[in-house]
């Protein structure tokens, strides 16, 4: 489930393969809007990629480590 | 249901029920070398079919079984009746999972419990025994070789171990994207693997198409064991818009972990071709990271570095490196290569002023360190690479060309990346060396062909396939590279040639079944990538319907050490394609030997989706290649075949009453004739119709009588008797339902000849009998009848012994005891609750058995004789029709009503005077033949209204028999014999003894059949 904001979409607890075609849908095109990922706890693969296509900034991370680490590549940029 | 599936639950049954008849009679004769053969051989194929369904625990039980075999193949271990009651129960526990299997198309929940109980039981029942017995010999070895391979390749369990990883691995290179993982992470690693704990990279790309499938790249990464940390990355770079497909995979992802290498491969299992997993040596993880500083302050101090190392004065090195830490900026590239310097200065051993020395370098130059340029001493020397002639003359090839071979080389690069124990190494390599040199040779690349034939003999010397491995990789990158393939070709030409190129494998496959044969192990290597590479064929066609085939054929081959299963498989596999259609021209062209061009052509078709979606060309496929010899129905499909032909016959029957109507009704004699005519033809197609739908439901005995060695085997060690069963006539056909209708009552009547009949072992030997006694089922056709005959030797019915029982029970009266002759008191045992046995047991004994026995075969029109001596044993003679489609019936006449009586049952048909009727005891009985035979009055039995049809005063008599005497019935006229088509009484009227069923005449009218035993006299 993501709430989508203005231009912050807040990824919820769980985020499925299914939400990544409108998640891409609210990225794409607009490099200014972000995510807050701090509630986010199991995110698909295709979230994921869709979040490393569009490389939005992230303002707030997820709290697992892990997940921290996959979404690494968005921060060094 | 998946068809794969089906046809493993049909396969597992044949093969559990033909290891339980092996074991059966191992049980006789131990020794028997063809015997143990073929339990194992079931037992094994078995196991082999497991693999390609997730039924893990049926894998093990199997495999545990298989194991015990092995040993007894090996006379490591004895066979005893212990032994195979134990395997007996495990046969028995995977035959309630194929049920399950049918019945749910997966294992119930306590699957995996009662399968680890099982073959605990058994390993443990092989370790005790093995205890006792000496150790294993080179041939169980061999044997567990093979084991190894199968499982890696059918991945139903993949344990390899660690040694084998490297072994496979091919020279260490760079593993690009360790610095990718955070930097936490990769420290940690360093100091896991300073520890002494193994670190497995892992490297996972998912293919574009793994999100339609289901999969969770990034989930299944998270649940690695042990797993220290991930990164991610964009596989490729793709202009991101808003026409792009998100659902393509285009990511991949990395994993640290440190646990077991087996457990990792587990999780990855079913996207190994995907997964890439290397050990790194420990000093890869020191990858410093951030911004490089300005590299003059750096000058100064790598050179007084420079010089602490070169004396190995560690505490000069420890005080530059604090220097020049507060030198340079906090987090940059240099201040972390310093760092991990402090770290390798205080944990690393004997490589230590290697490492540093690296590390220093790193430092100045900010690239990452050469940690490559210290591996040299542990490199393999194998590296005979491509050189830059063989890479031109790959490139020289059109797209076409690239493309098959590519996809050859493909293939065998995987058969050679896939695990396998070292004495096997030698076969894989020369059967790959011959696939490929074969490929190449007729594409006529002799450049390549001589490298490629130093490549393999350098392999074979060295028995290591690493180099074979490079080469491989380096043709294909050569051939895949994707400037390349900038004019990709119309896709149909691709796929057109990609069957071409499948075609030349299979070819190939042939030709190398068909080398002359090395030794063993070099041969099961060879059958082995033979297995591959039709499998991964077939898979790429979508025929998954032949793998089964495939796997049969391969594993009889490998057990028998031969190549003749595999070669007729493949020689099949040819006879199913198809002529060529237009498209194929381009394979024709290429000018390939006359056997690949006509394949090329089929797989063109079969694969295109034709053939798939176009049963029609499917089944065309079949019967020119006269495959179907055999032909599965479902049952259903055939019993309504038989009814409706049945009808058919009824409706058939109607036409010469119509014919009579048309002559003397409506008065058109020549209408009448036609119709005549045209019956005669009807007539004589619905017989033959008949008779070939009966021929078709005709099955041998041998369906009941299987089930028989186990049964009696199991009863009488339970009863501690010794039996020795022998069946004869197992071959002798009948009707499938009185087939199906029989087996209860053989199972009633054999358990009673073992229980009542036969002695205990002391008991014969005190008869004066042998130890053993025989139980004998023997079947056999007479007439239009099939004979069952069910001997024992054992101590026979007592008649005295049985009138007195029955008497007891009240079935009797003592007078009428008294009356009975011996032949006649043995029929009692027949009667409804009549129990010799004072104990009842949990056998027979119980006092139901044997009159459902009588009942069953009765209303089936068949009947029952027993013949017994006391002493000397018993005979049960049951004589059943061949087929219930059909009974003959002689049509008699009762108070102006129409019966019919079974035919087989009619001695003979006489006509009595009333002064040959003499009266006794109340009874009226007549002598015929010498023989006092009871005459019972039909209209009476039958509460008609009683009277006589005919004035002479003459009794029409038909004498019958019943029950092992004759009777007499006294019936108003008879009339011909018939043809009925007989059905069974249902519902209320069910329940009415003196019918045996009814049947539909031809004129629409319906007749009641007697049954005689039901009569009451």
């Amino acid at each position: 489930m993501i709430t989508y904001k203005k231009d912050v979409a807040v990824l919820g607890e769980r985020c499925p393969v299914e939400l990544a075609e409108e998640l891409f849908a609210w990225l794409v095109g607009k490099p200014t809007r972000k995510i807050d990922a701090s509630a986010c706890q199991d995110m698909h693969t295709a979230v994921l990629q869709v979040l490393l296509l569009c490389r939005p900034k992230l303002i707030k991370m997820p709290q697992s480590p892990l997940l921290q680490q996959a979404l690494s590549g968005l921060i060094d940029a | 249901m998946n068809p794969l599936l089906q046809q493993f639950i049909t396969e597992a049954r044949d093969l559990l029920e033909e290891a339980a008849n092996g074991l059966l009679a191992l049980e006789s004769s131990p020794n028997d070398v063809d015997g143990v053969n073929a339990v194992f051989r079931a037992a094994h194929t078995l196991k082999g079919s497991t693999g390609l369904f997730d039924v893990l625990p049926m894998t093990h039980v199997v495999h545990a079984a298989e194991d015990i075999l092995d040993a007894v193949k090996a006379n490591q271990v004895h066979i005893d009746s212990n032994l195979i009651d134990l395997l007996l129960d495990a046969f028995d526990q995977v035959g309630i999972w194929v049920d399950e299997l049918e019945a749910a198309e997966r294992l119930s929940s306590s699957a995996g419990s009662i399968g680890a109980d099982m073959s605990a039981k058994l390993r443990h029942w092989l370790a005790a025994a093995r205890g006792e017995a000496s150790g294993g010999d080179a041939n169980a070895h061999g044997h567990q070789n093979v084991e190894l391979l199968e499982q890696a390749i059918t991945q139903s369990e993949m344990r390899a171990d660690n040694q084998q990883m490297v072994d496979m691995a091919p020279a260490r290179k760079a593993i690009d994207w360790l610095s990718d993982i955070p930097p936490q992470v990769r420290l940690a690693a360093y100091e896991q693997g300073i520890a002494g704990h193994k670190v497995v990279a892992i490297a996972y790309t998912p293919e574009p198409e793994c999100y339609f499938k289901g999969e969770d790249p990034l989930g299944l990464m998270l649940q690695t064991p042990g797993l220290l940390g991930i990164a991610t990355r964009l596989a490729h770079k793709v202009k991101v818009d808003a026409e792009l497909d998100v659902y393509q995979a285009n990511i991949q992802l990395f994993g640290v972990a440190t646990g077991e290498l087996g457990d990792i491969e587990y999780l990855y299992r079913y996207v190994s071709d995907q997964v890439l997993l290397e050990l790194p040596e420990v000093e890869q993880w020191l990858i410093p990271y951030g911004q490089q500083d300005d590299d003059t302050i750096l000058a100064d101090i790598a050179e007084q570095m420079d010089s602490c190392i070169q004396r190995q004065d560690m505490d000069g090195l420890v005080a530059s490196i604090s220097v020049a830490k507060d030198i340079v900026r906090a987090d940059s590239w240099a201040a972390n290569a310093l760092s991990l310097m402090s770290l390798v200065v205080n944990t690393a051993g004997n490589h230590k002023l290697a490492w540093l020395k690296c590390l220093k370098e790193s430092m100045f130059s900010g690239q990452k360190p050469d940690w490559l340029s210290l591996q040299t001493h542990v490199k393999p020397e194998v590296s005979l690479s491509l050189d830059k002639t063989g890479i031109a003359e790959l490139q020289l090839l059109d797209h076409v060309d690239r493309e098959a071979l590519s996809l050859v080389i493909g293939l065998q690069t995987k058969i050679l990346r896939l695990p396998i124990a070292h004495e096997l190494m030698l076969g894989r390599i020369a059967s790959i060396g011959k696939v490929i040199e074969n490929v190449l040779h007729r594409f006529n690349h002799d450049v390549l062909l001589t490298q490629w034939l130093a490549v393999v003999s350098k392999a074979k010397i060295a028995n290591n396939s690493a180099g074979m491995l490079a080469w491989l990789e380096q043709s294909n990158l050569a051939l895949t590279e994707p400037s390349s393939l900038s004019n990709l070709p119309v896709a149909q030409e691709i796929q057109l040639i990609k069957h071409d190129a499948v075609l030349e494998l299979v070819d190939v496959q042939r030709q190398v079944l068909m080398q002359s044969q090395p030794d063993e192990a070099i041969f099961l290597g060879r059958l082995t990538s033979v297995k591959t590479v039709l499998t991964s064929v077939l898979t790429l066609l979508g025929r998954l319907d032949l793998l089964l085939g495939l796997n049969a054929a391969i594993e009889t081959d490998i057990l028998s050490v031969s190549v003749s299963e595999t070669l007729g498989f493949i020689a099949q596999m040819s006879l199913e394609r198809r002529e060529p259609s237009g498209a194929s021209a381009k394979s024709a062209s290429t000018g390939k030997s006359h056997t690949s061009a006509a394949n090329g052509s089929a797989i063109a078709a079969a694969s295109s989706g034709e053939a798939n979606a176009n049963p029609e060309a499917a089944a065309a496929t079949h019967e020119s290649g006269g495959m179907a010899k055999t032909l599965r129905v479902e049952q259903a499909s055939v019993d309504k075949l038989g009814d409706l032909i049945g009808e058919l016959v009824v409706a058939k029957n109607a036409m010469p009453y119509l014919a009579q109507r048309a002559e003397h009704d409506f008065g058109v004699p020549e209408l009448a004739k036609l119709l005549k005519e045209q019956f005669n033809v009807v007539d004589r197609l619905t017989q033959e119709l008949q008779g070939t739908i009966m021929r078709v439901q005709m099955l041998p005995v041998s369906q009941i009588f299987q089930r028989f060695p186990r049964l009696v085997r199991d009863i009488s060690r339970k009863l501690g008797k010794k039996v020795n069963l022998v069946l004869e006539g197992e071959e002798t056909r009948a009707d499938k339902s009185v087939i199906e209708v029989m087996a209860d009552p053989m199972i009633h009547m054999v358990r009673n000849s073992l229980d009542h009949g036969l002695e205990s072992p002391e008991e014969r030997l005190a008869a004066g009998k042998a130890e053993t006694g025989t139980l004998r089922l023997k079947a056999f056709q007479e007439g239009d009848s099939v004979i069952i005959e069910i001997q024992d030797d054992g101590r026979g019915v007592n008649p005295v012994m049985v009138k007195n029982k029955a008497v007891e029970k009240g079935i009797i009266t003592q007078e009428q005891a008294d009356a009975m002759s011996a032949q006649e008191a043995i029929y009692l045992i027949f009667q409804p609750s009549f129990s010799t046995n004072d104990e009842v047991t949990d056998l027979s004994g119980r006092g139901v058995g044997m009159d459902v026995v009588r009942s069953t075969i009765e209303r089936i029109g068949g009947s029952l004789r027993v013949h017994s001596e006391v002493g000397k044993g018993t005979i049960i003679r049951l004589s059943l029709p061949l087929s219930m489609a059909v009974s003959h019936v002689m049509e008699i006449e009762l108070a102006d009503q129409v019966f019919g009586v079974p035919m087989d049952l009619v001695v003979e048909t006489t006509r009595l005077t009333p002064d040959l009727i003499k009266t006794i005891k109340q009874r009226e009985t007549f002598i015929w033949r010498s023989r006092l035979v009871p005459l019972l009055r039909l209209r009476r039995a039958m509460y008609l209204p009683s009277g006589s049809k005919r004035n002479d005063g003459t009794e029409s008599v038909l004498v019958v028999r019943r029950d092992g005497g004759l009777i007499g019935l006294v019936v108003d006229d008879f009339r011909s014999k018939l043809e009925v088509i007989m059905k069974p009484l249902e519902g209320p009227l069910s329940g009415i003894p003196i019918y045996a069923g009814s049947a539909l005449l031809g004129d629409g009218s319906v007749m009641l059949v007697l049954n005689v035993g039901g009569l009451t006299l």
